[in-house]
């Protein structure tokens, strides 16, 4: 008995360790072995272009007399590459300082080329931006000026959803188990590779058109702007009316042209959510499922912060 | 014993803990509170009683307790010259550097009135010698205070925005007697550009008056001039709570960014200080 007692103790250790070495094991896709788990990797997450400041550039404190050096690191974590094309715009901006005190800071400046994430790189691109003020004037009487340093980055980005739907006419009035496919509403979470993202898709069958009623939010921790709003005026020049509006597009393979509404394409979010519908003319065929994709363009604005004290030189 | 060691290492270690080091910018605003010149009487200068027929001196210690540095004149008043006889009733004060990092506690100076053989008014038995003294100096108060502009008026969720624009900001002092006790921000479009107007509130809270008007100087926002309503405030206008300067800039849209708003008064002020003695009779 007392022999069992020793072999079930070292069985049940045993397991727990077993246990611990799998709870342990990371669970990013540079282990998985399938290609198929790195592609819906790179393919999800909520983020886009993140930024940090280098620790201690800019420092907490600096004196008049010193240079100010602040050096971001820029990291392309969505899944859409940026700096590529000729057009392609994203600025980064530092600001929250007055110019006539904190002088000849090249304050604009290109994020350079960024790449997403994709199978071979699955962080994402990388790169460093520096901005430097060699001039720093305190107002006469002015002993400590406290601005926050911020940057902030604007950018073009593009998500693309691609669920699979499933599309049943009803025509062929056949029992459910043998159809391909069950016509249902989904959630679709954690995102597709950028800040705005598909969240969940309510499917409609009338007749031969399948309706598509598609949610999309911003998930990601910035703000969105229109796409119809130029790169160039963000973030300083931008209106009301430039912000959180989104260009949709979608299409079904086989699915002939989506009629959709909004009409011009164009959806604006309310407390970050919106909401488009589009129809297709499917036809008269049997339940099958198919991927439905859904294209969202939209510049998107992020910002950080660090705080900074300038003291004037003690004479 | 072997407590009292652990105690005492705790102790260290806690205390090299909160030490600033050697890079440490210095961190402490002299330029705040409403004091000016401070008049403190010498105690036994005078006495509180003399007979007649003896010379006395009054000494005061005259301090400049705010953050600016200053001049002025300093007097006695109020003696009756044929019962106290002053030699000299007023002075030149010297120049009084205020409180800095290099000198805590302002400069401070004693003054010394010299008076001569007193005497009592006839068929009385003392004379009770009321006197007042007087400082009258030059001062100025600077206001300094980082403000939010948002010239593109979009409030824009707090994290994107590099600040939030504060409407009122109230002051409890600037290092002297005159103070900014308010400064109203208020931003509205104009055209393609946005005004932004600075409204101050101007009041006297040290102990003493206003001998001069108020003018107001060098308004700035960041090393950018403002142009104001009104260049200075009189002791009246003070008086009657008319005490308000509006200063004004256009600027273009532009992202929120922290600026440094300052602003400067400069005027006389006037402090006294009351004092007295008795005079008695040799019988």
């Amino acid at each position: 008995m007392k022999g069992f007692d020793g072999n079930m103790k070292r069985v049940v250790i045993l397991f727990a360790l077993l246990l611990f070495v799998i709870s342990c094991t990371p669970k990013t896709p540079e282990n998985a072995q399938e290609l198929s788990a790195v592609t819906k990797y790179v393919r999800s997450g909520t983020r886009g272009v993140e930024m940090s400041f280098v620790q201690n550039v800019p420092p907490r404190q600096i004196y008049d007399t010193s240079d100010l050096v602040v050096l971001l690191e820029l990291r392309n974590l969505g899944n859409y590459d940026l700096g590529r094309e000729q057009f392609q715009q994203c600025i980064v901006q530092l600001g929250g300082f007055d110019k006539s005190i904190v002088r000849g800071v090249n304050e604009r400046q290109t994020c350079g080329d960024l790449p997403g994430k994709s199978e071979f790189a699955i962080d994402g691109g990388f790169n460093t931006v520096e901005f430097e003020s060699s001039s720093i004037l305190l107002p006469p009487d002015v002993d400590t000026y406290e601005p926050p340093i911020v940057a902030t980055a604007c950018y073009e980005y593009r998500t693309v959803a691609a669920p699979q739907v499933c599309i049943d006419p009803d025509f062929f009035e056949i029992t459910g188990t043998q159809r391909a496919c069950a016509v249902r509403d989904f959630a679709v979470g954690g995102g597709q590779g950028g800040p705005v993202g598909v969240t969940s898709v309510n499917v409609d069958m009338v007749g031969s058109k399948a309706i598509f009623q598609i949610e999309v939010a911003n998930l990601g921790s910035g703000r969105v702007v229109s796409p119809r709003a130029s790169i160039t005026q963000c973030p300083g020049g931008l209106r009301y009316k430039d912000f959180d509006e989104v260009q949709f597009h979608a299409e079904l393979s086989g699915g002939g042209a989506a009629k959709c509404v909004p009409q011009e394409g164009f959806v604006r979010l309310g407390n970050g959510k919106g909401r488009f519908v589009c129809t297709f003319q499917v036809g008269n065929v049997p339940a099958y499922e198919t991927p439905l994709r859904v294209e969202l363009n939209y510049n998107y604005m992020q910002s950080i912060r660090a705080p900074l004290q300038i003291i004037r030189t003690p004479e | 014993m072997k407590n009292l060691i652990s105690l005492l290492v705790l102790i260290l270690l806690l205390s090299a803990c909160g030490q600033n080091t050697a890079n440490d910018p210095i961190d402490v605003n002299y330029k705040s509170g409403t004091e000016g010149i401070e008049i403190q009487l010498v105690q036994n200068h005078p006495p509180s009683r003399i007979f007649e027929g003896s010379s006395f001196t009054i000494a005061a210690q005259v301090s400049n307790k705010g953050a600016y540095d200053t001049f002025g004149r300093f007097a006695i008043i109020g003696l009756d010259q044929t019962y106290t006889p002053i030699r000299e009733q007023e002075f030149e004060m010297p120049p009084l550097k205020g409180r800095s990092e290099s000198n805590t506690l302002g400069d401070f100076y004693v003054q010394e009135f010299f008076g001569e053989q007193t005497n009592v008014p006839p068929g009385a038995k003392e004379y009770r010698a009321k006197y007042l003294l007087l400082a009258i100096y030059e001062y100025m108060s600077i206001l300094n205070a980082d403000v939010c502009i948002n010239p593109a008026l979009l409030d824009i969720e707090r994290e994107q925005s590099s600040c939030t624009v504060q409407a009122k900001q109230h002051f409890s002092g600037q290092g002297a007697p005159v103070a900014f006790t308010q400064v109203e921000e208020v931003i509205t479009p104009s055209g393609e550009d946005v005004r932004i107007e600075f409204v101050f509130t101007i009041e006297n809270r040290g102990r003493g008056n206003v001998f001069s008007p108020i003018r107001i100087d060098d308004v700035r926002l960041g090393t950018k001039p403002l142009t104001c309503n009104k260049r200075e405030i009189t002791e009246e206008e003070l008086k009657q709570k008319r005490n308000i300067v509006v200063c004004s800039r256009t600027e273009p849209r532009q992202g929120a960014y922290t600026s440094a708003l300052s602003a400067t008064l400069q005027y006389t002020y006037k402090t006294t200080a009351p004092g007295e003695f008795v005079v008695q009779r040799i019988r």
